[in-house]
């Protein structure tokens, strides 16, 4: 018995060339001008409660996440993207459709939201604390300590502020260039001394401004730890309730 | 309605324009987070997505840790081991404390040294009460 992952939805009529989750074809469930990729799985695995104890295999995880991944990207290579969050599985295809029907309005609008962008993911680091600075070399042990203490609480203040600077920097820079963007990150969540980045954010851009993007980011990586990856499918603007 | 499909831009996502294949911790990151969910009419359903990403979050830490430190983390499960990871998580922090508690134990060892010097200033001090 068999039951049916959904991987994105469209309104192109994709072809749908390429293999998916354990080796599957991907085939096309349409319902109006919307289409969405699928392909079927055994309910032996990907039931509610084998697929609930699978995900937490990482071994098993990982070739699951690179087909669904690798599904979304071809059919974003052809057209806009809404992809699906990983282990979207119905019972077969009519409930598909019919989930097509009943959000289309939505689908369509989130849709022309994304055609014609792509997503970049940046992140930003501090840069290392510098080591604490020995400070006072005469006066009492009591002033020293003091004294000492006082360097190192002074140091992390300006580690955290360049922090903070570099995150509004980064995204005032390239906030600008992008259609959408989303913040990862919990600013109030981050410690001083984390390795964690300072900025985690999606930028919906528009593919004419890519370059100008790509540019913006090796201006900012030119002087901070500034990565980049993409181009991604619009994973982070997929949502249906947003403007 | 079968509307044929010219590949709009076939570099989009192509070799030309990716610098190399995806990090399995950047793709994780989206599928599992990202992504539409929909509460619709999913019938046979699917997991419980919280816990999902809660899960995530230990994964995708401990991929920061490892990236920093050039750790093959795959070869290990973080979900199964969720509290070594956490430990190596923390360990720079107990680092930390360990040498701030021997600073100040030092500190404290050359005060009492100094106490008998000190406290007869301080007796010097409370015949004035």
């Amino acid at each position: 018995m068999s039951a049916v992952w959904v991987y994105a939805v469209t309104d192109r009529d994709a072809p749908l060339d390429v293999p998916g989750v354990r080796d599957e074809p991907v085939r096309a469930v349409r319902h109006g001008t919307l289409t969405a990729a699928v392909s079927s799985v055994p309910l032996d695995e990907f039931g509610r409660e084998p697929l609930h104890r699978n995900l937490s295999d990482l071994a098993w995880l990982e070739p699951v996440a690179r087909a669904h991944h690798a599904v979304v990207t071809r059919v974003a290579e052809r057209g806009p993207v809404v992809p699906l969050r990983l282990a979207s599985v119905y019972r077969d295809d009519a409930g598909v459709a019919a989930l097509l029907a009943e959000r289309a309005d939505d689908l369509t609008t989130a849709l022309g939201r994304v055609t014609g962008c792509t997503e970049w993911g940046v992140k930003a680091y501090a840069p290392p604390a510098p080591p604490p600075a020995e400070v006072a070399t005469e006066g009492s042990p009591g002033a020293r300590y003091l004294a000492q203490r006082r360097a190192e609480r002074t140091a992390r203040e300006r580690v955290r502020h360049s922090a903070v600077d570099l995150a509004d920097r980064v995204d005032r820079t390239l906030r600008p260039l992008a259609t959408a963007y989303r913040r990862h990150d919990d600013r109030q969540a981050w410690p001083a001394e984390s390795a964690a980045p300072v900025l985690t954010a999606s930028y919906l851009v528009a593919d004419d401004r890519r370059a100008a993007f790509t540019d913006a980011v090796a201006g900012l990586a030119a002087t901070d730890r500034v990565d980049l990856t993409g181009p991604w499918p619009p994973y982070s603007f997929a949502g249906l309730d947003e403007t | 309605m079968t509307t044929s499909l010219q590949a709009t831009g076939g570099d989009l996502y192509g070799a030309g324009s990716q610098r190399e294949p995806a990090n399995l911790g950047d793709i994780l990151e989206r599928v599992l987070d990202k992504g539409l969910v929909i509460a619709g009419d999913i019938r046979v359903n699917l997991l419980d997505i919280e816990l999902l990403t809660i899960k995530l979050r230990l994964v995708v830490a401990s991929l920061e840790t490892a990236r920093e430190v050039g750790i093959d983390w795959w070869v290990r499960d973080p979900w199964l081991r969720g509290t070594e990871d956490t430990e190596r998580l923390e360990a720079s922090d107990h680092k930390q404390l360990a040498a701030e508690n021997e600073r100040l134990r030092r500190r404290i060892g050359e005060l009492t040294a100094r106490q008998p010097d000190d406290a007869h200033a301080g007796d010097d001090g409370s015949d004035d009460r």
